[in-house]
């Protein structure tokens, strides 16, 4: 979809570019047109980045004459260059390893939750008179209110941590699992059952894949509550990972390692979504074709 | 294309013939003293009907008339307030893989290819499947199309994969719930004329509901007109096939149906 806004309607595709000398005299005053649509294509790949280039420029040039302090904000050289050290010392790799791994088995367990609960209240009208109205009060309390209660329950280790992304997570993918299930066309059930599917079939030939658009917007936006409560769980209280990191460097005033640490956030975050997104298409793709 | 390729040779003197007559006959229909209601509406009551194998009944009414709920009732997809409805002697509860039902639209699964669709709730092995589903889709016409998805196809093109997915189970009973009533009138005669062959070669009893006056003589044995949950006339068409709407009697035939219909 989103290439239509780039590199749709290409009117110097059909139409000739009139040559302003005779072409036949002159052939290699004509661009071919197949160059030309690559220049386009690759314009397109290059546009979205040119805003966050200009920003870093702008920003070097500040800190270089010294309108900003580094205190405030140091100059994005120092933060490639204290990146580059930390790389160097295998102390960044170890720190977005364990914030990774964290992120992601918290995920796990409440995406994986979150599916199996939406399967059964989406399918069983009588598990979803039993269980929704439970479900709906406890999602309207924020993860992180949960705070004070989760180091009373769990400490302040990684039980305390892992809880609280998979409380998070939890309930995106829930919610989106139920509502997918229940928007599944009826009529679609009815063609499949009259041709003999039933029970498992049914969910692999029809119910699952009829809901899997719904279920992945939940993954996509539970991706991205997972890493919220991974910062603030991380900050909180941790011995390592991006979190403890960016803490520990705002002791010692590197204001470098914190933006740094930002920055890591924003790219694992990237990451993610992209990862999602692969999913989307692979699932989704006769949505695509 | 030479994945096919055997098939085309094969079948090539007859591509778009319908399949070779198969022993099994149609079903015998038996509904006596029906009554369906949906709560305090009734739809069907006092309702009996007797269709011999191998006829093809088409099933006139205004909307509203119980029609379609005649037809899911003898697809199983409803079960009768009181009464029976019997398919060969059994509830039509229990021949539900004897009857196949085509509704107005397709449902086909947009998530799957169209030979996936064609395949859908059969079993044996991945060459047998694959085998029979190219055979049913060259009956319809539509040989090389089995790796598109459903949304690259046109409406005509949509019912022609569903007729194929329904004749794949070799029914005996056949229910055709208007299946060309969403359908332009060029690819509507095109596709009544499918039909028509591929009844003609299959022996099985097919049960059409449409509100298509001519559409119902083109195709069917008999007319059944209904009104109110009541048959109101019960015609036999004894035109010669294939039926050709210029032909003087089937105008007659047309006008006295209509008539009938619009109550005058």
């Amino acid at each position: 979809m989103r290439k239509f806004l780039f590199v749709s309607e290409n009117d110097h595709g059909d139409r000739p570019i009139k040559p302003y000398v005779d072409a036949g005299a002159h052939p290699s005053l004509r661009l071919p047109h197949e160059i030309k649509a690559r220049l386009k294509k690759f314009g397109a790949a290059i546009l979205p980045w040119i805003v966050p280039l200009m920003i870093m420029v702008i920003w070097e040039i500040c800190s270089v004459t010294g309108w900003l302090s580094t205190r405030v904000l140091p100059e994005p050289l120092a933060v490639f260059k204290a990146g580059f050290r930390l790389l160097v010392s295998g102390e960044l790799w170890l720190h977005v390893r364990i914030s990774a791994i964290r992120a992601l088995s918290g995920f796990a367990i409440g995406a994986t939750l979150g599916l199996l609960l939406g399967l059964l209240t989406g399918s069983f009208r009588a598990v979803e008179v039993i269980l929704d109205t439970t479900i709906q009060m406890i999602r309207n309390i924020p993860a992180l209110a949960l705070i004070p209660i989760v180091i009373l329950w769990f400490g302040i280790d990684e039980a305390a941590k892992l809880f609280l992304i998979a409380f998070g997570v939890f309930f995106a993918v829930y919610i989106n699992t139920f509502h997918g299930i229940r928007s599944v066309d009826p009529a679609l059930i009815e063609m499949g059952k009259s041709y003999g599917l039933k029970g498992f079939s049914l969910y692999q030939e029809i119910i699952i894949p009829g809901a899997i658009a719904s279920i992945l917007v939940g993954i996509r936006y539970a991706l991205g509550s997972m890493w919220v409560i991974l910062i603030v769980a991380e900050t909180i209280s941790a011995q390592s990972g991006i979190g403890y990191m960016t803490m520990n460097a705002r002791e010692f005033l590197q204001t470098d390692v914190v933006l740094l640490g930002i920055l890591l956030y924003a790219g694992l975050g990237k990451l993610a979504d992209v990862g999602a997104r692969q999913l989307e298409r692979h699932w989704l793709k006769w949505h695509y074709a | 294309m030479f994945k096919y390729s055997r098939f085309l040779v094969h079948q090539e003197p007859s591509q778009l013939e319908p399949f070779a007559p198969v022993a099994s006959r149609g079903a015998n229909l038996d509904i006596k003293q029906l009554k369906k209601a949906f709560g305090s509406r009734v739809v069907l009551s006092d309702f009996d009907l007797t269709i011999e194998p191998g006829q093809f009944v088409a099933v006139i009414g205004r909307s509203g008339c119980g029609k379609t709920t005649l037809l899911r009732l003898l697809a199983g997809l409803e079960l009768p307030t009181s009464g029976s409805v019997r398919i060969d002697g059994f509830d039509a509860g229990t021949q539900r893989s004897q009857t196949r039902i085509m509704f107005q639209d397709a449902r086909l699964l947009p998530w799957r290819t169209v030979s996936q669709n064609v395949a859908i709730g059969l079993k044996g092995s991945k060459t047998e499947v694959q085998e029979k589903v190219n055979e049913a889709l060259m009956q319809v016409g539509l040989e090389g199309r089995g790796d598109d998805w459903p949304k690259c196809l046109s409406g005509g093109q949509k019912q022609r994969v569903a007729l194929a997915r329904a004749l794949l189970h070799r029914p005996s009973l056949l229910l055709l719930d208007e299946p060309l009533g969403a359908l332009d009138a060029l690819t509507r005669l095109e596709t009544q004329r499918l039909i028509e062959r591929i009844w003609s070669a299959h022996d099985f009893t097919t049960l059409l509901v449409t509100h298509d006056v001519s559409e119902a003589i083109v195709l069917a044995d008999r007319i059944i007109l209904l009104e109110e949950g009541r048959v109101l006339m019960d015609e036999k068409v004894s035109l010669p096939r294939p039926r050709n709407q210029g032909d003087p009697q089937f105008a007659s035939l047309e006008r006295d149906v209509l008539s009938h219909l619009m109550g005058c």
